[in-house]
């Protein structure tokens, strides 16, 4: 079930990507992709074991810890290239008054003559 | 010794910081003082950790004390230090006509100390997560510095190239994540430990686990190669990159076509070697040709000299993947062409992009067909016609060497090596049509009394005059005493002592490359009838959309995963 919806996350996502024209959704779509992913290592991750991995006194059993501490490196980096795409996407805006991907690339054959 | 692995990294980025700082501060002779001491620091450790590399020694550091597969661990082996030194010289170059530029503040600084540490980054770590983290590192400074003008055309070059290469990024991850779910490991040698070790296995229900996990293994190999290789720009990766490169500033396009599009191809290089994906790694002997020749005819009908160039750097890396390709049957011999291209193209790249950038820079013009009344000083073209002849493969300079490995490398493949040959006429005859450029134009009036202030020509610091020598100076090296440099450089990085150097400067291969020079000439002129012109014309205008490049990305990843399955 978890596994459906993870594919389901990755096909919107890039999907959105290819598809959307307006460049704001093809950066959400980006970012849910970038999500899905997050959320595939950390449900992979959550099968190995039972307990948190915080080692006390029989606590056994434990979840790999590993994933999680790298997908929080992930979703640092994915946040991060998300915000300079919206502030490209806002500087494009304030000078060519469009965000739409078709708009924008007949302006730049125009302007290569 | 091993913790000069971590200042290898630290050192540009706490120079990066400075930087930073300086620019609060609006002290702009400080962040160029911190840059140049922090490039010349990274040459110094490299010059001391030689006589190491030289022995075939590895040096390893565990990061932070954490030892494999928890803690993140440093490796420096030939590969890495090769690929370093290259990176630390041409970035010095940039550098250098960057101060002579005067056109930018502490913050360019601050994004290009920010790339060299990325990019020593990437080829330094042992493990894939943290190549993940470097590799967006770079990936991050170089969206900014194509950007670093701010104009709207440049940003929404930069912004493209984003596009592109985060949803290679996330294919990237997926392929991070059937890595660990196979091996438990996100440590490249523990990952090539594993593989060589599982082999054994008798009993059929491991055996039958040892397939599902060679398959999981080929679909991983081919993410990491698309993940990695969107910014090595082969087909049908190489979209983004003639627009960000000619939009970057030009030490920039000099340090990013020059250096980091072939550090990311060392980063499939090892990711390769690592799984050991023999089936991907053949696929690049037929993508390297293609890539090689399509590029060629598409920046012979640029009329823009940067983007033209930017062009020549996807042909030049179709010459590469091809070697890399063919050593999946050649061994050696294909790895130690690779890298010598590599090195040869490192340098001759950023030498055209400099000199270009110094013409634009002094004449304001950068279109080929735009008529400007004023034209470059006529000692720019001694460093553009080294550079021109580099790239295209004539004596005596670096590019002759490498090119003529990669093209015997495929004496025995009729097909790949005409592509091969018809790439270099190719590439000759482009770069006829942007020495243009240089020639003085027919509406200047003749220079009888005017200097060069008087015409209103902007001056050229002496610093971007040191570059451009240094860079020249290594393209003629690398051709006069190929032996030397390969031996010390090539040989120690591919590994294997039988790789061997075979003289280059044979009359069969002097008169062939005569040749080629001659049809480029003929090529040239041909392009510049009537009819060849609207052709060159049509192609120019054969754009290809965003939404085509994004869905390029999705085709390269299942092109490159059905051959990972099956060679799995």
């Amino acid at each position: 079930m978890a596994g459906t919806i993870i594919l389901l996350l990755i096909l919107t996502g890039t999907a959105g990507v290819i598809l959307a024209d307006n460049l704001i959704k093809k950066i959400m779509a980006l970012s849910i992709l970038n999500s899905a992913v997050v959320i595939l290592f950390v449900w992979a991750g959550s099968l190995s074991g039972d307990e948190a991995p915080i080692l006390l006194a029989g606590v056994r059993d434990i979840v790999d810890p590993l994933p999680q501490a790298v997908m929080l490196t992930a979703i640092v980096i994915g946040i991060c290239v998300t915000a300079l795409a919206l502030a490209f996407v806002l500087r494009i805006y304030d000078s060519w008054g469009t965000v739409s991907r078709r708009e924008l690339e007949s302006l730049r054959n125009k302007n290569d003559g | 010794m091993a913790e000069a692995l971590a200042l290898l990294i630290l050192l540009p980025f706490a120079a990066s910081l400075l930087c930073l700082l300086a620019r609060f501060h609006r002290r702009l002779l400080l962040a160029q003082v911190v840059a140049a001491f922090s490039v010349a620091g990274i040459l110094l450790i490299l010059a001391l950790l030689f006589p190491i590399v030289r022995s075939s020694a590895q040096i390893t550091y565990a990061m932070g004390g954490w030892t494999e597969p928890l803690g993140i661990t440093l490796y420096l082996d030939g590969l890495a230090w090769t690929a370093s030194i290259m990176g630390t010289v041409v970035g010095l170059c940039a550098l250098l006509f960057a101060f002579g530029e005067r056109r930018y503040k502490s913050d360019f600084y601050f994004f290009f100390l920010m790339l060299l540490a990325g990019m020593e980054g990437v080829i330094l770590t042992g493990d894939l997560f943290n190549m993940f983290v470097f590799i967006e590192i770079v990936s991050i400074s170089s969206y900014l510095l194509v950007a670093y003008s701010l104009d709207p055309a440049n940003l929404w070059a930069s912004l493209r190239y984003l596009l592109l290469s985060s949803l290679s990024i996330a294919v990237f991850l997926l392929g991070l994540f059937l890595v660990y779910r196979s091996t438990g490991t996100f440590s490249l040698r523990l990952i090539q430990a594993s593989l060589s070790t599982g082999g054994g296995n008798v009993s059929t229900a491991a055996a039958a686990s040892a397939v599902g996990a060679g398959k999981a293994l080929g679909l991983a190999a081919a993410a990491l190669t698309v993940g990695a290789g969107l910014k090595a720009a082969f087909v049908p990766l190489h979209t983004w990159l003639p627009d960000a490169h000619a939009a970057a500033p030009h030490p920039v396009s000099a340090l990013l076509s020059g250096v980091m599009i072939k550090i990311s191809f060392l980063a499939v290089w090892r990711i390769l070697s690592a799984l050991s994906a023999n089936g991907i790694q053949a696929l690049f002997r037929w993508l390297g040709p293609l890539t090689a020749l399509l590029a060629v005819i598409l920046a012979l009908s640029q009329t823009d000299s940067k983007r033209l160039l930017a062009f020549h750097s996807v042909s030049q890396m179709g010459l590469i993947t091809a070697a890399f390709g063919a050593a999946a049957g050649a061994g050696s011999a294909g790895l130690t062409a690779s890298l010598a291209h590599i090195i040869s193209h490192s340098q001759f790249k950023s030498l055209l992009f400099l000199s270009v950038g110094a013409a634009i820079h002094m004449t304001g013009k950068r279109n080929l067909q735009q008529r400007g009344t004023v034209s470059p000083p006529p000692w720019l073209m001694p460093f553009f016609l080294v550079g021109a002849l580099s790239i295209s493969g004539l004596p005596p300079f670096n590019g002759y060497v490498s090119k003529t490995l990669i093209v015997s490398l495929f004496k025995a493949s009729p097909l790949l090596g005409t592509a091969l040959r018809l790439t270099a006429i190719g590439t000759a005859a482009s770069m006829l049509k942007l020495s243009g450029m240089f020639r003085r134009s027919r509406m200047e009036p003749l220079p009888a009394t005017g200097t060069a202030a008087q015409s209103g020509r902007p001056d050229l610091s002496p610093l971007c005059l040191i570059a451009l020598s240094l860079l020249a100076l290594l393209c003629l090296a690398g051709g006069l005493a190929p032996r030397f440099l390969m031996q010390s450089l090539v040989v120690p990085a591919v590994g294997t002592p039988e790789a061997r150097f075979h003289s280059v400067y044979t009359a069969r291969h002097l008169i062939e490359s005569g040749i080629h020079a001659a049809l480029a000439v003929g090529l040239y002129l041909l392009a510049r009838t009537s009819t060849a012109r609207i052709m060159l014309r049509w192609i120019k205008g054969l754009r290809l959309s965003l939404d085509g490049s994004l869905l390029l990305v999705v085709v390269a990843v299942v092109l490159f995963a059905v051959l990972g399955i099956v060679h799995g």
